[in-house]
């Protein structure tokens, strides 16, 4: 009967028994060696966990043998989990009234900051069953099985959550459990500073410094505090929406890099369910999904030291496929340019027979020079036109700029002036093939022979980004 | 046929080796365990791996390069003096090293091996691994997560039941890893973790608040004063402690005294350390574990040393974190003991490990029926999976007469999949049909080293197409391959012996470059001895005055942790 069979031993509840009789069959079902075995028999543990243990399958199971045995489990110490708090608190609420210190992280987070609408997070406490949580059904008795197994005397000291003292003196690691004992609070010197740091996030945001430079937040992690989780999600709940309300007043101004600094403080991507439930979807996604935005490959090479420089290598593969035209510059096809040639040629042409023989007849009844003479002194000027009008803020010759096409170079940026000499020249050069080079270009893929030559694009203007 | 295992670290790297009484980590040409990541060219175009290269890292920056493992899997390119170098060819330069001193130590040829990677580290950089072992003549026996080898050499040591959760913050990555070890099965059962965050961001930050605060772009600092202020930076972190250090920077246009507090270190700190909670609270989330749960946390990696990280770790968990082995080597130690598992070495026959998938792989498809008619992420192999795992997944055309379909592969957690890592592409011909009629079962496998593989069949014709993640960003193709072993091969190599007096020098000379006055005379005095006894080339002789030669040059540098 699966799973029990696959497992070879009877159903039973006993997680332990469950996990020595996949430990068993394991050892002769490697993963390395037979995975297909090995998935199946994996298949049949999960299930027998979750017949076994019911929806606490994942529960600690405690291990008698287990020699320093769990530390005891401290109160103050719980301070609330994120996405924990619509579970009913395992264990009863501290009664801290000899220390007082403590009870300030729970304060935080059952008050929403006083600037903030008051109804968000109260209603995250009523509604319990509505935040889609992971954690919710973690069983409550964790906590109690640890004190049944009764190891009180530990030897570890508690440490106290958001302890400034601590920070301004901290002790070196044999001792700092030790001392984190001794601090002082300073209660209402936190509410304080929590005021003080919304304050001049607001100031910043309206500033519109806060959306773009990073470094102006810096003050946020100033104080030890920040480290206390409850002051963290109060302080990290106003400015998530001071920013959401910044970026919908002013949208597209908050800069991905200031998103994910605050997110590295508030950890506001672990708690986007939460965020979304207490101020709502449509003021949450901006921010959100900048956040989500994959890292840039900047990150990488941050840390790296030394090296005379570094540059990005050509995607592999992708080169020999795509004829190494980058896919996003948008080529002009071959019909277009021959029209756009064509018609700079007439252009030309048109031009010096009108100054060389049109003109002159009229003026003193003969022409400057035969219309052959004409024709052969169009071919030489083209180039030169060329030359002086595609490096030019132009970008292009009559012909191109009539049918919207622009010369590039691999950055889509204006040529500058020897890469279009050395455009021209490649254009004569190539011409020297004369009518070969008119069915060679045909097969160029819009890369005429040129401009693979010079490194220069032709592009149409209206599909330039 | 030895295995050994090797941590490829980014900061240091180790190897050890599974013999009949145990790991036994193999020391470098220095004897030290530990060989730094850092590699660098002299000015003969000679390449120097290790320490020596690591003291030249200040006064040659242009030539020498650091923690490049954080580029693996990327398209980047790092230039020393005039040739250019993928992190794949710098790491295969680093493991080629360690494998010379492998092959010394043993006496016999190793060309396989077991190399560690941070867990989470994407089939890109996973690939760019195991190409940089081939370019040293190296075989991956396996690729074993950081934290899981740490957790094996833990496991085996104590030989304790219970949960433990493993945080390794090494040089570049942090690492969070929930183990459970019961009846000789190590089972990971999470893994998070965050891959530009480790002992360099510190440094990183601490420099960047120092030039902030005197208004200096970092670019506008030569780069060996850069270095060198990096230099001093790690030093003071590393020297952290109840007493203010103060330190004289050099700042190219002026000079200024700094004091290190820990109060300072903790301001700038506190960004890192809060980056390093997410995955922590991450891992016990997937878990559906409670920190109550967790029988023992487990620091690993070098910067586990902060005080400021312990004492985070301390407070989440109310408890002492355990350290009781050298977290500079228990990596090493772990990729060892997994060497050994795969000789069936003796006493390591009764325990298996089982590990997890620490992302979510799938696909792209075209959801018609969803509002917006978009493209969306379809998860294939869900994160924490136990591996090696294979799941198939049927999809169908979206189009009339269709007669292509490209199975884009997608490593991520977000709906949208241009959020997601692109790892690769495969484009499987169809039969023409009307839309929804050809369907095609697409399978991912995800092996044991964390390698993943995307097979398609289509469903009507049988035909299948296979593929092994390749053309991803960074990696190289076979003919880039056989290219850069060429290049690798016409690079010279310092021969193994005299890399002491090497090392020597670079410290020197590094020195001498920084010092003043009658003590940069002194230092140039005792180099020009020791290069002359050095042409002598009487092996006592030089030995004797290399040992004074130290002593010396420890008297002007106290403190030399490089």
């Amino acid at each position: 009967m699966w799973p029990w069979s696959e497992l070879g031993i009877e159903p039973t509840g006993d997680l332990r028994a469950v996990k020595r009789a996949y430990a068993k069959r394991l050892k002769t079902t490697r993963p390395d060696e037979c995975p297909e075995a090995f998935q199946r028999l994996r298949k049949a543990y999960e299930d027998a966990l979750g017949q076994a243990g019911g929806p606490n399958r994942n529960q600690h199971v405690p291990y008698p043998n287990y020699e320093q045995g769990p530390t005891e489990p401290v109160v103050e110490l719980i301070v609330p989990q994120p996405l924990k708090e619509s579970e009913p608190p395992p264990v009863p609420e501290p009664h801290d009234s000899d220390e007082g210190g403590s009870s300030l992280p729970l304060k935080l987070m059952n008050e929403p900051p006083p600037e903030l609408d008051g109804g968000g997070p109260e209603q995250a406490e009523d509604e319990p069953d509505s935040v889609p949580l992971k954690l919710a059904d973690e069983p409550p008795q964790g906590l109690d099985d640890i004190d049944k197994e009764g190891d009180d005397e530990s030897s570890v000291r508690p440490v106290r959550p958001g302890n400034i003292e601590y920070w301004n003196n901290p002790p070196t690691p044999q001792d700092h459990y030790e001392v984190a004992l001794h601090e002082q609070h300073d209660e209402s010197g936190a509410e304080r500073l929590l005021q003080e740091l919304i304050e001049q996030s607001h100031a910043l945001l309206a500033k519109g410094q806060g959306a773009s430079d990073v470094d102006c937040w810096r003050f946020l992690s100033r104080d030890g505090w920040i480290m206390d989780e409850g002051f963290n999600r109060a302080l990290g709940l106003a400015v998530f929406t001071a920013l959401a309300e910044h970026q919908r007043a002013h949208p597209g101004t908050l800069s991905v890099a200031v998103a994910r600094y605050l997110t590295g403080l508030f950890d506001w991507e672990g708690q986007a369910p939460r965020l979304r439930h207490q101020l709502g979807d449509s003021l949450c996604d901006p921010v959100l999904e900048l956040i989500e935005a994959p890292e840039p490959g900047e990150t990488a090479l941050m840390g790296v030291r030394g090296g005379r420089r570094r540059t990005l290598r050509e995607a592999p593969g992708q080169a020999g496929a795509q004829e190494n035209s980058p896919p996003e510059i948008p080529l002009a096809g071959y019909p277009l340019r021959c029209l756009a040639g064509l018609l700079d040629c007439f252009i030309v042409w048109g031009v010096l027979q009108a100054f060389a023989v049109v003109l002159p007849r009229l003026v003193t009844g003969a022409s400057l020079m035969s219309g052959f003479t004409v024709m052969l002194i169009t071919l030489v000027s083209y180039p030169v036109m060329t030359l002086m009008l595609e490096g030019s803020s132009l970008q292009a010759t009559p012909g191109k700029r009539v049918f919207g096409l622009r010369v590039v170079n691999r950055k889509l940026e204006r040529l500058h002036l020897l890469h279009n000499i050395g455009r021209v020249v490649s254009f004569c050069l190539t011409g020297l093939l004369w009518k070969v080079i008119f069915i060679l270009n045909a097969f160029m893929k819009g890369r005429l022979l040129h401009d693979r030559l010079s490194g220069s694009y032709v592009v149409h203007r209206r599909n330039l980004p | 046929m030895t295995i050994i295992g090797i941590d490829l670290g980014t900061t240091n790297s180790a190897c050890g080796v599974w013999t009949e009484d145990g790991v036994k980590l193999i020391p470098n040409r220095l004897g030290h365990v530990l060989t730094p990541s850092v590699v660098g060219l002299d000015k003969n175009g000679e390449v120097i791996v290790g320490r020596a290269a690591r003291q030249r890292l200040i006064n040659h920056s242009n030539r020498t390069v650091a923690a490049f493992k954080r580029l693996m899997g990327t398209s980047h390119q790092v230039f020393l003096d005039r040739q250019s170098f993928t992190a794949i060819e710098l790491s295969s330069l680093v493991l080629r090293s360690l494998k010379e001193d492998a092959e010394a130590y043993l006496q016999e040829p190793v060309n396989q091996a077991v190399i560690s990677v941070p867990a989470y580290f994407n089939d890109n950089q996973r690939q760019a691994t195991r190409q940089a072992a081939e370019l040293a003549g190296l075989q991956v026996a396996r690729l074993i997560n950081e934290p899981t080898a740490a957790a094996v050499a833990y496991g085996l040591h104590d030989r304790k039941e219970g949960m433990f959760l493993i945080l390794d913050l090494g040089g570049g990555t942090f690492d969070v890893s929930l183990l459970e070890f019961f009846d000789g099965v190590m089972e990971v059962h999470a893994s998070a973790g965050d891959n530009y965050l480790g002992g360099e961001d510190f440094v990183d930050a601490m420099v960047a608040d120092v030039l902030r605060e005197h208004g200096i772009r970092k670019e506008d600092l030569a780069p060996e004063k850069l270095q060198n202020l990096y230099l001093q930076m790690e030093g003071a972190k590393r020297k952290l402690g109840p007493a203010d250090q103060t330190l004289t920077l050099d700042l190219g246009n002026k000079t200024v005294d700094h004091v290190v507090t820990n109060d300072w270190f903790m301001q700038v700190g506190t960004p890192l350390l809060l980056k390093a909670k997410q995955p922590i609270e991450r891992t016990l989330r997937d878990a559906n574990v409670g920190q109550g749960s967790i029988d023992d946390v487990v620091l690993v990696g070098g910067s586990t040393r902060l005080a400021a990280f312990r004492s985070m770790v301390g407070r989440m968990f109310g408890r002492l974190p355990s350290c009781h082995l050298d977290p500079d080597t228990v990596v090493a130690v772990g990729a060892a003991i997994q060497a050994g598992m795969l000789m069936r070495g003796e006493g390591l026959d009764d325990v298996v490990l089982t590990d997890v998938c620490p992302f979510t792989l799938g696909t792209s498809v075209v959801k018609d029926h969803s509002a917006d008619n978009g493209v969306r992420f379809l998860p294939m192999i869900e994160r924490n999976c136990v591996v090696p795992i294979s799941i198939v997944r049927r999809v169908y055309t979206v189009h009339d007469n269709q007669n292509m379909v490209d199975v884009d592969i997608y490593q991520g957690e977000s709906r949208d999949v241009s959020k997601n890592v692109f790892l690769g592409k495969l484009s499987v011909p169809v039969p023409r049909g009307p839309k929804g009629t050809e369907a095609l079962d697409i399978r991912y496998s995800y092996d044991m080293n964390g390698l993943l593989e995307v097979d398609v069949t289509v469903v009507t014709t049988g035909a299948t197409h296979y593929k092994l993640i390749e053309n991803a960003p960074g990696s190289l193709t076979d003919q880039e391959k056989q290219q850069a072993l060429e290049k690798l091969s016409k690079l010279k190599v310092h021969p193994r012996d005299g890399e002491e007096n090497r090392v020597l020098m670079a410290r020197a000379e590094r020195l001498y470059e920084s010092s003043l006055g009658d003590q940069r005379e002194h230092i140039g005095d005792l180099l020009n001895k020791f290069e002359s006894i050095l042409d002598r080339q009487d092996p006592l002789e030089i030995a004797k005055y290399r040992a004074r030669f130290e002593e010396l040059l420890n008297q002007l540098e106290s403190g030399d942790w490089f």
